[in-house]
């Protein structure tokens, strides 16, 4: 086991750096920063003079070797635009990404799940076959489209919910949260929506098929065969076992609503860490790029660590080796 | 199950204890802004980076204050400066406020002054476009500044409407992150915070020394989305946005509770086209077509300007054939738009030696300018009615200065001027001043422009202290710019403000700039 | 090895198509691909207007809404767009670009995925590792972020965006084909052609290959629907395609400007028939991972 934590501990490094590489390379494809960020009447020598503030004239290979001993000693750089570190800006910023995420998911599993043990359990009703072909449909749509007609419903049409922004929000910790205010938990609803469908009808898939995987094995057999109530055997024998993928998959898409959130915050204005992504490559705020998706594949690397250990404990049977 | 309860109370405990929930502004002394996008930055100093002046009109004075009438024209009254002389051709002597306290409690001195240029110069940022034309600043005594500009220089009372001035000693005391933090400013409005992509607080100043604002906070919201944006205000979240979507301006102006100013902007929309290289890299077939004025002509009149602005604008822009603005100097009131006329187009362009028209590339952003993507296929729409198949290259708005810039790439490109300061003078210098002539001229002709009237008329519009001449000569530029078919201006929009009825605001041509202390709610 | 008469009677024969018979939904599935894939295909030829060309647009035309409103044209069915763009021209030529997108990228995966995942199975060692080191980098990478990367480093254009998401796409692939490799390396079959003296290209591509398809095919449909609701989103959000050679995404991001000023069938329209399209590509992917997958009946 400690043998393969340090293993895994290692490839994470490594991937980490590959990533780093790669993108810095992009990022320097960019367009000239110093261009976008003064007036389009600045004088080159003005352009020249904000070009050394930034650290951009000398060669992209001395660059990238400061890159590398700044990044060792855990400085990402200081934003262009904000003249501030990269991170922090991030981090800023990651309670409302986290906030909206962390209620997807919630009412995406809250709903899946029940719905995809019932469906699973009883492959062949009416009900079953409909709410599939529903959830193929929840797959096969635009998120970008759906949050745009939940707020053409919602907001402008009946007016119940706002179009944007946080609303009221409290300060915990230095983390601004808008989940412990009415306000705020109004302006929550349409974002975390928009982000839970497809996160609901994946999950959905994925405890069915993990149900009717399940409900073939032996030992469920022996168990109907034994007498135990259909419910029992479902929710006691054979849910805990439908879950073991649903976990898995849980983690990774977890990382990737982070990353998805990007197009609903961009819709909602909801100031997340997508948004400052978008926002910065506009302006080819390079620190701010780099250390986003520095940041999103260590979250991704991470998760899938984690979640490679939970099944272990999930599933004693799955060795790690 | 026990366990876990246990374990969420804890949870839900210990978030309380962390809590402090923010004090509610009472809304109605509360101004809420809905902006196109967040500040960058609240160094004053720094460039003109749109939405950070929000800040800095608001919580620094400048040394003059442009105050705008109802017709959108604009008077430049005392502020921190009370009078400035011209001693000599390029010496001013300015008179300052006496008796005024930054936010901190420091008093305002003739130091401040020469620190802020100083500080101008300096910057890495773009801030020293501000004050390029000013030499030197130096303190005669606390409310006595000279300032020296490096030649006659007409217009540097203009100028000095853009130039605010922070608190040396406070500089002093924090430094340079410290400011980056808290601005503090003698104006009307204290800064309280920013949360970044959410909203600027400002608070009134009460020990304001001018008139007293009537709104006690201001919130500027950056509200990016067009519709987000229109649905805020019409649901009454925010009192005033700035860029009325075209297609929202009847929905906005029809509202129960919302109504829209509308201003013509100062953001000329024009095509620059390479009329001097005998090779030029937008053109595969050799010799530049561009170089025959007949093309050119006839470029200028395939475009119906009209049906541009009905279609793509609502209506809401004006044609016009030249880039100053109504008002700025260097504006010819007898100079029209190129009328439309395709048959006329299509008669010179067979003159010319293209009866079946040609092919060239343009150099065009997306989402740089407001309307950009609709309005540049419109043009290529029109121009493909007469044969010129003007190939749209579509740039990704964070590359296309970058792109245009070196001028090697582009033979046309879309591009917008503003005069909203009021004078054209700076971008006639740098874009169709002959290239590598003069130091600090000509750095954005693109196209390579070269004329030796129009370099020696801009010579000596920036070599005059007399107004009236300056104007004399950037006029004549326009006139010789539009028989020429240097450029081909196509129009100037207009900037729709949505607000609720009852809010005292008037828009300003210098647009994205909300002066609070000249509103007022009703 | 089979030749391919034994193969299509085995398929006429296989309980696969009988399913398939019997399952109205991977028949839906299957007809909306095929209406698609006919529309991608001759469509442009019979609509009234090329919209890509900007000489046959009058701006006066725009914004008409669908025939039964008030005000509409009997020329555009469904209205037209801000250049007076006829939108069923506008969506057929969408799909066209849609679809053709899907394809190409969906083929390039499965090209390049394939071909390292049998190298990378068959080989082992260090070429293994490399393959899936390359995999793993990948992984931990969203695909949507990769693609954006790409495309803000390189600008827009149809042939960049499908690179782009072939970027980030090949990965599923390589993974199945080498796990299935893996077990099919040591299969008689494969020994007996390394002992005949087949050289390792033949094997690879002649013996191995044929028997790891199956799931190369399902992932492939799946894939599809997954690509093109990638490029929507991109487009969308202003750095897939460019505004001249409008894809169904950039349609709705189009018709997103002016939905809330009651011009809603710019945007609804395309969004409705990406969602159909999506949808057949998904009912057919299912089906056939449900029959491909035999633990799952």
């Amino acid at each position: 086991m400690l043998f393969y934590v340090i293993k895994r501990f290692i490839q994470m490094i490594i991937v980490i750096a590959i990533v780093a590489t790669i993108v810095f390379i992009f990022v320097n494809m960019l367009g000239d920063p110093a261009v976008l960020l003064l007036p389009p009447e600045a004088s080159p020598e003005e352009l020249a003079k904000a070009r050394a503030a930034m650290g951009l004239d000398s060669s992209p290979w001395e660059q990238y070797k400061l890159f590398v001993v700044n990044v060792i000693h855990g400085d990402l750089g200081n934003s262009f635009v904000f003249r501030e570190p990269a991170m922090k800006l991030i981090f800023e910023r990651m309670p409302a990404t986290l906030e909206i995420v962390v209620l997807a998911m919630f009412i995406a599993a809250l709903i899946a799940i029940p719905l995809g043990v019932y469906v699973g359990a009883h492959p062949n009703t009416f009900a079953s076959r409909s709410i599939l072909s529903l959830s193929l449909l929840c797959i096969s749509m635009p998120t970008f489209w759906f949050g745009i007609v939940l707020i053409l419903v919602f907001s402008v049409q009946l007016g119940w919910l706002p179009s944007s922004g946080r609303g009221d929000v409290v300060i915990v910790w230095g983390m601004r949260l808008s989940f412990l205010t009415w306000d705020g938990i109004k302006h929550l609803i349409l974002p975390a929506i928009t982000l839970a469908v497809q996160q609901l009808a994946t999950q959905l898939r994925l405890t069915r098929a993990g149900m009717m995987e399940v409900l073939r094995q032996d030992y469920i057999k022996f168990a109907k065969a034994k007498g135990v109530s259909p419910h029992d055997v479902l929710y006691g024998h054979a849910l805990k076992n439908a879950l073991i993928p649903v976990i898995t998959v849980y983690g990774l898409e977890f990382g990737g609503l982070v990353v998805f959130a990007t197009i609903t915050e961009t819709i909602f204005a909801w100031p997340g860490m997508g948004k400052l992504l978008i926002d910065s490559i506009n302006i080819s705020d390079r620190p701010v790029i780099i250390a986003y998706l520095m940041l999103a594949s260590m979250l991704f690397v991470v998760i899938n660590f984690i979640v490679d250990i939970l099944y272990t404990v999930v599933d004693p049977r799955i060795d790690l080796r | 199950m026990k366990r876990i309860v246990i374990l969420m109370l804890a949870v839900a405990m210990l978030i309380f204890c962390g809590a402090s929930v923010m004090a509610a502004p009472t809304r109605a002394e509360t101004l809420v802004i809905g902006t196109t996008g967040d500040a960058t930055t609240i160094d004053p100093h720094a460039s003109n980076a749109m939405w950070s002046n929000n800040i800095t009109i608001n919580v620094f004075d400048p040394l003059v204050r442009k105050v705008f009438d109802k017709a959108g024209k604009f008077t430049l009254v005392p502020s921190l400066a009370t009078k400035w002389e011209q001693k000599s051709d390029t010496i001013w002597i300015l008179t300052l406020r006496e008796g005024v306290k930054f936010h901190n409690g420091d008093p305002f001195t003739a130091d401040d002054v020469v620190f802020s240029i100083k500080r101008y110069k300096d910057s890495t940022t773009g801030g020293a476009g501000f004050v390029q034309p000013i030499a030197s600043a130096l303190a005669l005594d606390t409310y006595k500044v000279q300032i020296r500009t490096h030649a006659p220089y007409a217009i540097l009372v203009l100028d000095m409407a853009d130039i605010y001035i922070s608190s040396k000693k406070h500089f002093e005391k924090v430094g340079e992150e410290g400011i980056l933090k808290r601005p503090v400013g003698t104006g009307p409005y204290k800064f309280v915070e920013w949360i970044k992509e959410d909203h600027i607080t400002l608070d009134v100043n009460e020990k304001y020394w001018g008139a007293k604002p009537k709104i006690k906070r201001a919130i500027m919201r950056p509200l990016k989305n067009d519709a987000t944006r229109v649905a805020a205000l019409l649901s009454g979240e925010v009192d005033l946005i700035y860029n009325v979507p075209v297609r929202d301006i009847d929905r906005v102006a029809r509202g129960a509770n919302t109504e829209v100013k509308a201003i013509p902007g100062p953001d000329v929309m024009h095509i620059n086209i390479d009329v001097t290289r005998q090779r030029t890299p937008g053109y595969k077939n050799g010799k530049n077509p561009f170089l025959d004025p007949r093309v050119r002509e006839a470029f200028a009149i395939a475009i119906d300007r009209d049906s541009i602005i009905r279609n793509v604008y609502g209506g809401h822009a004006y044609p016009t054939g030249q880039l100053p603005i109504p008002g700025a100097y260097g504006y010819v009131e007898s100079i029209k738009p190129y009328p439309y006329n395709p048959e006329k187009a299509r008669q010179l362009l067979k003159e010319a030696g293209y009866p079946n028209g040609f092919e060239f590339v343009w150099d065009v952003p997306q989402q740089r300018y407001f309307n950009d993507g609709p309005c540049s296929q419109a043009i290529a729409g029109f121009l493909a009615k007469v044969g010129i198949k003007a190939k749209l290259n579509m740039i990704p708005s964070n590359q296309y200065l970058s792109y245009i810039n070196p001028g090697d790439k582009t033979t046309a490109f879309y591009g917008a001027s503003g005069t909203g300061k009021g004078d054209i003078g700076y971008w006639y210098n740098r874009m169709f001043y002959t290239r590598d002539k003069k130091e600090g001229a000509g750095g954005s002709n693109r196209t390579h422009y070269s004329n030796p009237t129009v370099d020696k008329l801009l010579d000596e519009a920036d070599s005059t202290a007399d107004v009236k001449v300056r104007k004399a000569k950037l006029e004549e530029v326009t006139k010789i710019l539009y028989q020429d078919y240097a450029i081909i201006p196509i129009y100037q929009y207009e900037e729709p403000y949505g607000l609720v009825k009852g809010l005292d605001f008037t828009p300003r041509v210098d647009a994205f700039i909300f002066d609070v202390h000249t509103m007022q709610k009703k | 090895m089979m030749d391919n008469k034994s193969l299509i009677s085995k398929i006429i024969k296989s309980e696969g198509l009988y399913n398939f018979k019997r399952n109205p939904f991977a028949i839906a599935g299957a007809l909306i691909i095929l209406v698609f894939l006919f529309t991608a295909i001759f469509g442009p030829h019979m609509v009234s207007q090329n919209p890509y060309d900007l000489a046959q647009l009058d701006l006066n035309d725009s914004y008409k809404p669908p025939i039964w409103q008030e005000g509409s044209d009997p020329r555009f069915i469904l209205g037209t767009d801000d250049q007076g763009r006829d939108m069923v021209s506008a969506i057929v030529y969408g799909v066209r670009m849609s679809v053709t997108i899907g394809f190409c990228v969906t083929i390039i995966c499965m090209i390049a995925g394939t071909t390292l995942g049998l190298i990378s199975g068959y080989k082992g060692g260090r070429l293994d590792s490399f393959i899936m080191g390359l995999v793993n980098v990948q992984l931990s990478f969203p695909s949507l972020l990769i693609a954006m990367l790409v495309l803000i480093a390189f600008g827009r254009g149809v042939w960049k965006i499908i690179l782009a998401l072939a970027f980030s796409g090949w990965v599923t692939y390589a993974r199945t084909v080498r796990g299935t490799t893996m077990s099919e390396k040591s299969k008689e079959y494969v020994e007996a052609a390394k002992v005949i003296g087949f050289p390792e290209r033949v094997i690879l591509f002649k013996h191995i290959l044929p028997n790891v398809m199956t799931p190369v095919i399902v992932i492939a449909t799946l894939q599809i629907g997954t690509v093109i609701l990638s490029e929507a989103t991109l487009s969308f959000l202003g750095i897939g395609i460019p505004i001249t050679e409008p894809s169904l995404g950039l349609l709705v991001a189009q018709g997103y400007i002016v939905l809330f000023s009651g011009l809603w069938w710019v945007s609804v329209f395309p969004g409705l028939v990406l969602m159909l399209l999506v949808v057949g590509m998904n009912l057919l992917g299912d089906f056939l991972r449900d029959e491909f997958n035999p633990r799952l009946k």
